[in-house]
């Protein structure tokens, strides 16, 4: 037997089984549910902070005296090029076209995080209490935006308002809605799954944000 | 609209910690288990054999996996690709397996790798097996990179953080140390 054809034999017994599917996931399940270690790291770093400001205080005062112009505060940044936002309102005060966003989403979903990513992706997630998580995408073009290139089982149309929208799911639930109106493309992300009806309905009551 | 369109707010201590333990904002917030999941069954049998083929055990292998989930849950950026989802996946299993190998050298454990992977009895198997068992560490990644998940040397380079030209010695050392084997697959034995 070539040695290059047995070294890929003896790796393909290697394998995620759904046994070790499920000892990792029950495993990642507690460790996820164990209280994460207490933040040590803000002691020392209040501690130095504390001493910083002392020093620079003590250096920088004549200056501060003088100059006293208000600190802008810059923008939030998150790695990765993108810019975090604390309101909807501010999000859509940084784009260049007009936001539009679902007026209802399912019961038991809170909004948790407002992006807009390389100056002109809009995103929006809203997360359930169980941690499961919607997101929500729009930009100008015609491009999936979703980010999303998961092979799922099943891939249909649906009708949706004025839409005509690609669903991508597993069983009954839909994981992942795209569509466009020709000038913009929207995304919609439910990691733990809506059903068709559930998901014509957000994207129905999607509306402009009002001023 | 509200609770959709306008979050919660933390109380003030809560957000001074935040603001302590760095910027608000600096942490995306954690991916849902499901997501996990979800990731597990596409990358998976490509993030357990790259932890096997450094640690030569499973268990240790299957903490690897559960470990690199975990990251990805906590720290994963967008991805631009499926690709590149398996690119980061496979370097941050491959940075927690490094880490492993170093506390086993510096606490030396008892030799409990598997036999042979698999339930197979043919000895061809078992010989080439204990040749690969035998390649020191710093070959193993990249020998299984290769001719397993048939990167290029220089996707290899990229994902195991280092200069192309060190992935191809390494190659070409970890092939040398195997070229009983080669050479006799060369001459048809």
């Amino acid at each position: 037997m070539e040695t290059r054809q047995a070294y890929r034999q003896i790796m393909d017994a290697v394998s995620v089984t759904p046994e070790v599917e499920r000892r990792v996931l029950a495993g990642l399940r507690r460790s996820l549910e164990a209280p994460r270690p207490a933040p040590l790291r803000w002691q020392p770093r209040l501690a130095a902070a504390c001493a910083a400001l002392l020093l620079c205080g003590a250096a920088a005062l004549p200056l501060w005296l003088d100059s006293r112009a208000p600190a802008e505060t810059p923008p939030v940044q998150v790695t990765w090029g993108a810019q975090q936002f604390s309101s909807v309102g501010e999000l859509a005060d940084s784009l260049s076209y007009p936001l539009l966003l679902p007026a209802e989403v399912p019961d038991g979903y809170a909004l948790d995080s407002i992006r807009c990513l390389r100056g002109q992706l809009a995103e929006v997630v809203w997360q359930g209490a169980g941690g499961q998580s919607l997101t929500y995408r729009m930009a100008p073009g015609a491009e999936d935006v979703s980010g999303d290139f998961t092979a799922y089982g099943w891939e249909d149309t649906l009708t949706a308002g004025a839409y005509t929208v690609t669903c991508k799911g597993e069983d009954a639930l839909v994981f992942l809605a795209v569509w466009s109106d020709g000038t913009y493309s929207f995304s919609l992300h439910a990691s733990a799954g809506l059903t068709t009806g559930q998901t014509a309905e957000l994207i129905e009551s999607l509306s402009p944000l009002d001023a | 609209m509200e609770g959709i369109l306008i979050p919660p707010r933390p109380g003030l201590l809560a957000r001074l910690r935040l603001w302590l333990a760095g910027s608000p904002g600096e942490r995306a917030p954690d991916r849902p288990l499901e997501d996990a999941a979800l990731v597990l069954r596409r990358h998976g049998d490509a993030i357990l054999p790259l932890a096997f083929s450094y640690l030569h055990r499973r268990d240790e292998a299957e903490d690897v996996l559960q470990d690199t989930l975990l990251q990805y849950i906590q720290k994963a950026p967008p991805f631009s690709s499926q690709e590149h989802e398996k690119a980061w996946l496979l370097r941050v299993a491959a940075n927690l397996s490094k880490n492993r190998l170093s506390y086993w050298k510096r606490h030396p454990q008892e030799e409990l790798s598997d036999l042979l992977p698999g339930e197979s009895d043919d000895p061809a198997l078992a010989a080439v097996w204990d040749c690969v068992k035998a390649l020191p560490p710093r070959y193993r990644a990249v020998i299984h990179l290769y001719y397993y998940e048939q990167y290029s040397t220089g996707e290899i380079a990229g994902l195991l953080g280092k200069k192309e030209s060190t992935v191809r010695s390494l190659l070409a050392r970890g092939r040398a140390l195997l070229r009983d084997i080669w050479e006799e697959d060369e001459n048809g034995d």
